[in-house]
């Protein structure tokens, strides 16, 4: 008995221990291994959308262009909208006429297509409405109220400006796929990482909010912030529907770049379309035409021959040249129609009066060897590198391969194909005293935490031409904004304009169309040559670089560059100058608005007081 | 006594089990009380924190659902339309009389600056004359 007792005493623990450490055991198991084991079926696993990144623009108060907006989505189940009881309390249970009818006032929607919609029973959650009312909301939540009604918690992109910068912005279907713009390039950056739930549902599939074994919340996608004002953009697109319809033009596009930096300040591009119906645009309102289009500049290309020949030292501003074609080089050359008279001319009125002869004379003395390679350095034949989807590069041969004629056509900008933002950056190196610096649009990226992952650093891509040409250029150019010049429509007052137009014949078939032209104007305000007082060393600082064109599908009354592009560029400029507060650098022009003698008077009244305040 | 001394030795023996098994039983006993405690104490812990979150997770939709509301009725079309409805039409300044910053301004006065001397004069013009007026002898002193 003795020994019977002892054994007992000793295997009793052990049995115990043993069966606590099985029982711990299968815990263990089940509770962080259960991934290994087929789910039980009131288990679920549920991935969490994250919130996808928002676009801001450039302004002072960044505001928001795209944004994701969390929204319910309710579908109709017809079946348990009749066969449920819903009794409010100390009510008499409800008819579903009586649900029909407050479902449709909460989301306003029409009764009779609700009733319609029960009447089909075969069809279970059928979409019903998309809403962010929280009112209606709280009513179809109420399941005293309502019942067969479905909620998802969904997450709607939000364009809130409409069709304002669409091109720039792009556009997200409602499976959350991207299409165009920034939504596309971007797409990593502002999508996130979706979150994850797991746990535990009731028996008729409703989630036990305290049964969930694990939890993942979702990163929220990084916000984008780009260079463009809005204010300015709203301007700016305004300005050019209205520029389009009042000359008849086809579509027209404008970019505006800060003269230093080529921050995108502004970019246009008509016919545009709405972000929310993306699908159903066509490709001509599709196509961004500031980067995804080609066409041939015109005469706003004879800047950079001009440029690219005073730089190399072959001629000065006031080198004299015939304008005879006396060559068979300038065989068929573009005359230079009723505004160019003179038989002998200089290189700075070529570019005043917009002479294809001088100029063409002039790439023919450069060579095409020299001329090829100063207009990739200025940027043409290869991508800007601006933060957009699809960005074209534009088609400059190599100059091996140039045929005689071309040696005096690419030089006014003809044979060669270019976007408009090539054009904009070549002037803006110009206006940069010789430095191009890299494009870009998109500022910096956010991410949810508050860290910046992206901050553009500007970076110069080439510099093409010295200060000192540069310089010279802008002052040649000055001209042509002057009643003397092709674009006195493009004069502002109190700012002094360095512009240039181009009017480029089309290519239909392979041949240039007769009668359809593309309008050019592209300007850099100020000039930077015009000193503010006499004794300042330097003159005001170039600030904006505004490119306009309209193209013209049909024959219009007005479709030269100085007479239609110059017009709306003098309005895009003077919109962006005083968005931008830039101060004027030839501020008599503006104080002469006040006339009848009581400037005078302020200004004797100032001379007088003056030596007394010392 | 030899019979004596023995019984006290497995007296001994067996007190000695019991106290043994009897700590261990209480121990476990313990342990799984603590741990039933705790762990109940942890799943009403997850339940609060659970209910936050989702009530912080219905103000943050609700304050996004109420920022693009009104970041939608700001913008400039939006103000545009609305103004319009109201019959009004808003301009900007003409150039003359817009007042930029400059920026290399050095505190001598520039032409341009005369048309902000323009405005107060006129502004000064009522104002002023009316505080300085000195009665009866009808001079305005400067």
């Amino acid at each position: 008995m003795a020994m019977r007792g002892e054994n007992f005493r000793f295997w009793l623990p052990v049995v115990l221990l043993s069966a606590f450490a099985l029982y711990s055991a299968q815990k263990l198991v089940r509770t962080h291994l259960s991934s290994k084991v087929a789910a039980p079926n009131y288990m679920f696993t549920r991935r969490l959308p994250a919130r996808r990144g928002t676009i801001y623009d450039g302004g002072a108060t960044p505001v928001p262009l795209a944004k994701s907006v969390p929204f319910w989505e309710y579908r109709l189940d017809p079946v348990a909208l009749t066969n449920r009881v819903v009794k409010p309390r100390g009510k008499p249970r409800r008819t579903p006429e009586e649900i029909q009818a407050t479902i449709a006032d909460a989301l306003h929607i029409d009764r009779g297509r609700i009733a319609a919609m029960c009447r089909n029973t075969s069809k279970r959650y059928q979409f019903l409405a998309m809403s962010s009312d929280p009112d209606a909301h709280a009513v179809i939540a109420d399941s005293r109220q309502v019942a067969g009604v479905a909620i998802e918690d969904r997450q709607v992109r939000q364009y809130l400006h409409d069709r304002c910068l669409s091109h720039v912005v792009g556009s997200v279907n409602a499976a959350g796929e991207p299409s165009a713009g920034i939504e596309l390039k971007f797409n990593a950056e502002l999508t996130g990482v979706p979150g994850l739930v797991r746990g535990k549902k009731n028996a008729i599939g409703s989630e036990l909010y305290d049964k969930r074994i694990e939890e993942v919340a979702p990163i929220p996608g990084s916000d984008v912030y780009l260079t463009v004002d809005n204010a300015l953009q709203y301007d700016v697109e305004t300005l050019l529907a209205r520029g389009v319809r009042e000359f008849g033009a086809g579509s027209g596009w404008c970019v505006v770049l800060d003269a230093k930096t080529a921050a995108v300040l502004a970019m246009a591009s008509l016919p545009d379309f709405h972000p929310l119906s993306y699908g159903r645009a066509s490709d001509a309102e599709k196509i961004n035409r500031t980067v995804n289009f080609t066409y041939e500049p015109g005469s706003v290309m004879k800047v950079i021959t001009a440029a690219t020949a005073l730089d190399m030292g072959i001629v000065k501003p006031d080198t004299l040249y015939d304008t005879r074609r006396n060559d068979e080089r300038y065989h068929k050359l573009p005359g230079d129609g009723s505004h160019v008279w003179e038989p002998r001319m200089t290189v700075a009125d070529a570019i005043v009066h917009s002479s294809n002869i001088v100029i063409g004379k002039l790439g023919c003395d450069i060579g095409p060897a020299r001329l090829w390679n100063s207009m990739r350095a200025f940027g043409f034949g290869q991508r800007t590198g601006v933060e957009l989807p699809g960005e074209e590069s534009g088609i400059l041969r190599d100059w091996r391969r140039w045929d005689v004629l071309t040696w005096s056509r690419a030089p006014i900008g003809q044979g060669v194909s270019v976007t408009a933002l090539q054009i904009a950056c070549a002037y803006q190196a110009i206006a940069n005293d010789g430095r191009r610096m890299k494009p870009h649009i998109v500022e910096r990226i956010v991410a949810a935490d508050g860290t910046e992952s992206y901050r553009h650093v500007p970076k110069v891509a080439a510099t093409p031409v010295s200060k000192g040409t540069a310089r010279t250029m802008r002052e040649i150019m000055l001209g042509v904004a002057s009643p003397a010049g092709t674009a006195r429509r493009a004069a502002i007052k109190g700012y002094s304009v360095s512009g240039k137009t181009g009017t480029a014949q089309k290519v239909v078939n392979g041949r240039y169309a007769d009668g359809l032209y593309r309008a050019t104007f592209c300007g850099i305000v100020p000039s930077g040559v015009v000193k503010l007082r006499p004794e300042d060393e330097e003159p005001v600082p170039p600030r904006i670089v505004v490119l306009v064109t309209l193209d013209f599908d049909s024959r219009a009354k007005y479709h030269q560059g100085g007479n239609s592009a110059a017009p709306v560029f003098r309005l895009v400029a003077m919109a962006a100058l005083r968005r931008l507060e830039v101060e004027p650098d030839r501020p008599d022009e503006l104080v002469d608005d006040f006339g009848d003698g009581e400037l005078d008077a302020i200004l004797d009244e100032r001379a007088r007081r003056r030596p007394l305040e010392r | 006594m030899k019979r004596n001394r023995r019984v006290t030795r497995r007296m001994s023996v067996m007190a000695t089990g019991s106290m043994y098994i009897g700590a261990v039983m209480l121990t476990l006993f313990v342990m799984v009380i603590v741990n039933h405690l705790a762990a109940s104490s942890c799943t009403q812990l997850k339940k609060t924190i659970g209910d936050r979150r989702r009530e912080l997770d219905a103000l943050e939709n609700e304050r996004l659902r109420e920022q693009a509301r009104w970041d939608g009725m700001t913008t400039p079309q939006r103000l545009d339309a609305a103004l319009l409805r109201h019959g009004m039409k808003m301009r900007d300044p003409d150039p003359a009389r817009q007042i930029v910053r400059l920026s290399r301004a050095t505190g001598q006065p520039i032409r341009c600056q005369a048309s902000v001397e323009i405005a107060r004069a006129r502004a000064a013009s009522v104002t002023s004359q009316t505080a300085r007026y000195d009665g009866g002898r009808g001079a305005i002193r400067r």
